[in-house]
């Protein structure tokens, strides 16, 4: 054997032990699973069965939580954006005052609100929430809108949100996400299991579409 | 008369609810109470308005007060800016802005790294418009 023969040999022993090393030790995922740490257990931020457990702890009961994918390089045209949702919302008012005037008293509201709707005009503590944000597929259209309470139920519905899109970098859209959802036209999370079928059916019916 | 009393009166015509005007004391005071929970201070422009009414709420559209106001027999209180940022404006994103207020998925607020006035789309949080008033917001919300 050559002095060379044997400095290989050499550093293929030294390799292969390194080698045995390396799959001697145990891969992070295998130390947290000795240590009684799955990978699902550390996946806190942004997995559907945590943002399903945040949702449990806010006021938005009789909401489902839905993921929706990012399109991607989508191009807000925020003047055209603001001015449907302008016009959309004054419509959908008007339609749930006139055509479902009856829901809307089982729903909670008042005379006095029911004809500020019928005006095209929200009343107090009511607002027109988009349900899925159009970076996300969703329509400035009036199957895509809840008329709800402004406080909490809306404000706490984007703080969830928010949650998402707000990080240490900056506001940025994530691939999913995870969006609680109101399953009717009207909001009214203490009736919610009471709604008139006629509202949901205006939602899902959707006439604008 | 200036355009945010034109504005005012426009609003008050069409059944806006508004307040008396705050103090400058309770302007000094929520300030102080922002700064100290690590946001900014009230603009010129919007203590302007809080001068003339502290807060503002029509057509779903609100603009956070000084002062809350009660109202008997609802379960709705009109929220103050002090409230609303320590509650909700979380994230480096409100480090630089106010809040003013907020409407139909939008929200009204105040660039100080800019010095302007901007609608902030909700779903989003990415500035919509951006003017350099407040009666210029104001004005673009009511009649555009």
């Amino acid at each position: 054997m050559t002095k060379d023969n044997k400095q290989d040999e050499l550093n293929g022993a030294d390799i292969f032990s390194d080698w045995e090393n390396l799959i001697g030790s145990p891969t992070p995922s295998q130390k947290q699973e000795e240590e009684g740490l799955s990978l699902d257990n550390l996946m806190t931020d942004g997995g559907e069965t945590y943002w399903l457990d945040e949702l449990t702890k806010t006021n938005l009961s009789g909401m489902d939580l839905v993921a929706l994918d990012l399109i991607p390089y989508y191009v807000h045209d925020f003047k055209a954006e603001y001015a449907q949702m302008k016009t959309q919302v004054h419509i959908f008012l008007l339609k749930l005052a006139y055509a479902y005037r009856n829901d809307l008293r089982v729903a909670g509201l008042s005379e006095d609100q029911i004809d500020e709707l019928s005006k095209g005009l929200l009343p107090m503590n009511w607002t027109v929430h988009l349900k899925y944000p159009v970076a996300y597929g969703g329509t400035i259209t009036a199957h895509n809108f809840v008329l709800m309470p402004h406080h909490p139920f809306h404000e706490e519905l984007h703080h969830f949100i928010n949650r998402q899109i707000v990080t240490d970098a900056g506001v940025m859209n994530p691939a999913t996400l995870y969006v609680p959802t109101p399953k009717s036209a009207v909001y009214v999370p203490f009736a919610s299991n009471e709604m008139p079928s006629k509202i949901i059916h205006f939602q899902t019916m959707g006439d604008a579409k | 008369m200036t355009l945010l009393k034109i504005l005012i009166n426009q609003l008050r015509m069409q059944n806006a609810l508004l307040f008396h005007g705050g103090t400058l004391n309770e302007a000094q005071a929520t300030s102080i109470a922002l700064v100290k929970a690590g946001f900014i201070r009230i603009p010129r422009g919007y203590l302007n308005f809080l001068n003339l009414s502290d807060g503002l709420v029509w057509n779903g559209m609100e603009l956070f007060s000084c002062t809350a106001h009660e109202r008997a027999g609802t379960v709705f209180d009109h929220p103050t800016l002090v409230e609303y940022h320590v509650k909700y404006a979380k994230g480096l994103f409100f480090a630089k802005r106010l809040v003013l207020g907020r409407g139909t998925e939008f929200l009204i607020c105040y660039d100080s790294a800019s010095h302007c006035y901007e609608l902030v789309a909700r779903d989003s949080l990415k500035p919509m418009l951006k003017l350099p008033r407040f009666e210029d917001i104001l004005f673009h919300i009511i009649n555009v």
